[in-house]
């Protein structure tokens, strides 16, 4: 006999089987677009350790403070250790210039230029919104122990930028990513992120750990941990400018 | 300026300012040591360097800071040429006034670093001369005061510099916006009968960072030997001729931390081939010395850029093997063709410390720049460490 709890099974049963149909009518750009919210700081900052491991040797890990407006204006600090505290990034549209204590002046820079000698490059920290240089295309799914992936591929719009392919492994069950590969204009694997330690932060449920590898070294990694966040915070324009940079405001 | 320089040191070394609300002073500072080997006059000096930073901090953000370096060389080597074998100066001394969200205004004793070259820096009117034998030399900070404001994409920055007695004093403008992908800036200035104006550009293309800097100077004091009826004289370029002098530079980041750099300077008050031969001979003679070192000391503006034109060449490599980075910088002397080679390797011994092994090599005849160089090749190994 069909009664109200089958019928309301029955609902929950065909809407639960809608979800990946609703999903795969997503686009690649849509689905980043959801990761990035969750996982970009538009407006706000974030601590972050940005240790490097060599095989073999002692770990080195540097402290930088990252100041982020509208996804396009960026301020980075080095906090530690001691010989790196002071040195700055700033990140204005395209534009990336480093700031040195010792020599009192900033300088433009590429967005490849190692930061800190460490398998992540400027582009890496300071690019906040992937969307605004790549074109994003959704390639395929993937089921990795028993969970399903997006796999997209991000495609380089603009000359500037400094990986020309990106591949992305987004959990289609949240939108985190799982894993990122970095492939440069001759299509060479350079590097790949894999991202861990879902935690709450700043209030965001999210990866708080980013393992990066070297493909052109094995061995060779650095780990970004992801130590605080916040969230919604406007700070001034003036504070993201090269006399800010340069004047440690 | 010096009883300023005091009293800034004072009240930062007493932590007075962190009696008040949310200020506090942060102490670093580094150490390095190490010989130098010198082929030519074949003797050995020790170096040692020791900085101490003050930092006044106020709300986590830094408002002052104090420099203080302490150098010592020993044993004496060709002393009357060298700064002194135990010296201590304040390098900076300044306070950070926050006048608004977009002005600031920095008073005391400052490093001041106008222009985007590396070697070279035409249009740093007031900073202090570079040791393009080893840019990690520092040099004192001038007295000054300094203002800047940013507007929209641009800003203004104005300084006033103190010279020595109240009474001397210089002025310099500079202003900087962004035009598409690059920065822009026009700068001029004035001390004494001194006087310049230029500008100075820079962008990045991809992995490309390309810059210039040009500037127009007059009665800036340059010096050069004259051979008058047989006595060499030291004589001031006249005060009212203009000249210019200009950098262009380009660096190129290469995958797995390579970086490659070529600046081109040329200087239109260098020194001729019939000047440089002057100086050479005036050398010859062990009594003048003391003299050029003196001048050296006064003028700072009188080496390093001694002739016309100039090529600046560097590759480094971090990491060519775990912690080894290794780096090769040439100056090449394009008048006399002179060079001066120095491959460098550094080694990271800790977070915090490394080691550095350095050649200075110079080539060319006796009257060339580099091959002039009474040292000889120097070698040198230091070891640095900050905390």
């Amino acid at each position: 006999m069909f009664n109200k709890r089958m019928a309301w099974g029955l609902i929950l049963l065909l809407g639960l089987s809608m979800i990946p149909l609703v999903h795969a009518d997503m686009s690649g750009e849509e689905i980043m677009d959801k990761t990035e919210a969750i996982m970009r700081v538009n407006d706000g900052r974030y601590l972050i350790d940005m240790t490097t491991s060599r095989p073999g040797k002692e770990d080195r890990t540097s402290r930088m403070q990252v100041y982020v407006k509208d996804a396009d204006k960026v301020l980075a600090r080095m906090l530690a250790p001691v010989q790196e505290k002071g040195q700055g990034y700033l990140k204005l549209g395209d534009d990336e210039w480093l700031y040195l204590p010792n020599a009192n002046k900033s300088i433009r820079i590429s967005g490849s230029q190692s930061m800190q000698g460490s398998d992540i490059q400027a582009d890496d920290v300071l690019k906040v919104k992937l969307t605004d240089d790549y074109a994003v295309t959704l390639t395929g799914m993937e089921n990795i122990s028993g969970q399903n992936y997006y796999v997209l591929e991000l495609n380089a719009k603009k000359n500037s930028v400094i990986y020309s392919k990106l591949r992305y492994w987004i959990k289609q069950a949240d939108f985190l990513p799982a894993k990122t590969e970095y492939y440069a204009l001759s299509g060479k694997l350079l590097k790949t992120a894999v991202y861990s330690q879902i935690k709450s932060l700043g209030g965001r449920t999210r990866p708080t750990v980013m393992e990066v590898s070297s493909e052109l070294r094995k061995g060779n990694k650095t780990t970004v941990v992801f130590l605080e966040a916040e969230y919604n915070v406007v700070y001034p324009d003036s504070m993201f400018t090269r006399m800010a940079l340069e004047k440690g405001k | 300026m010096r009883l300023w320089i005091f009293i800034l040191s004072a009240v930062l070394l007493t932590g007075f300012p962190a009696s008040c609300s949310a200020a506090s002073v942060g102490v670093s500072g580094n150490l390095e040591v190490g010989p130098t080997y010198n082929s030519g006059s074949q003797d050995t000096i020790v170096e040692s360097h020791l900085g101490i930073k003050l930092e006044l901090n106020q709300d986590e953000k830094q408002s002052g800071v104090v420099l203080l370096q302490y150098k010592a060389k020993t044993p004496e080597s060709l002393g009357d040429w060298e700064d002194g074998y135990n010296t201590l100066t304040v390098n900076q001394a300044y306070l950070d006034i926050t006048l608004s969200p977009e002005s600031i205004l920095r008073a005391g004793r400052q490093k001041i670093a106008w222009g985007s070259g590396l070697a070279w820096n035409p249009t740093n009117y007031f900073g202090a001369d570079k040791n393009r034998a080893d840019m990690t030399n520092e040099f004192p900070g001038v007295d000054a005061v300094d203002f800047e404001t940013v507007f929209g994409q641009s800003s203004l920055t104005v300084v006033v510099k103190q010279d020595g007695s109240l009474t001397d004093w210089g002025e310099g403008v500079k202003y900087v916006t962004r035009l598409g992908r690059g920065d822009l800036a026009f700068s001029a200035f004035r001390q004494g009968s001194a006087n310049g104006f230029g500008f100075d550009w820079a962008t990045s293309l991809g992995d490309y960072t390309i810059y210039t800097e040009l500037a127009s100077k007059a009665g800036t004091g340059r010096f050069y030997v004259t051979d008058s009826g047989g006595e060499l004289l030291w004589v001031a370029r006249p005060a009212g001729k203009r000249f210019i002098n200009g950098v262009i530079g380009i660096n190129r980041t290469f995958p797995d931390n390579v970086m490659v750099q070529l600046e081109y300077y040329f200087n239109e008050a260098g020194w001729d081939a019939g000047e440089a031969d002057h100086y050479a001979r005036y050398l010859d003679d062990p009594a003048h010395h003391a003299e050029v070192g003196d001048l050296m000391k006064e003028k700072g503006d009188l080496f390093g850029d001694l002739r016309k034109k100039y090529l600046y060449f560097l590759i480094r490599k971090a990491e060519i093997a775990d912690d080894w980075t290794m780096a090769c910088r040439v100056m090449w002397n394009i008048d006399d063709g002179g060079l001066m080679i120095t491959p460098m390797a550094e080694y990271r011994l800790g977070q915090s410390s490394q080691a550095t092994f350095m050649i200075n090599l110079f080539t060319g005849g006796k009257t060339t720049e580099f091959g002039g160089v009474l040292t000889g090749t120097q070698y040198t190994a230091k070891v640095s460490l900050s905390f």
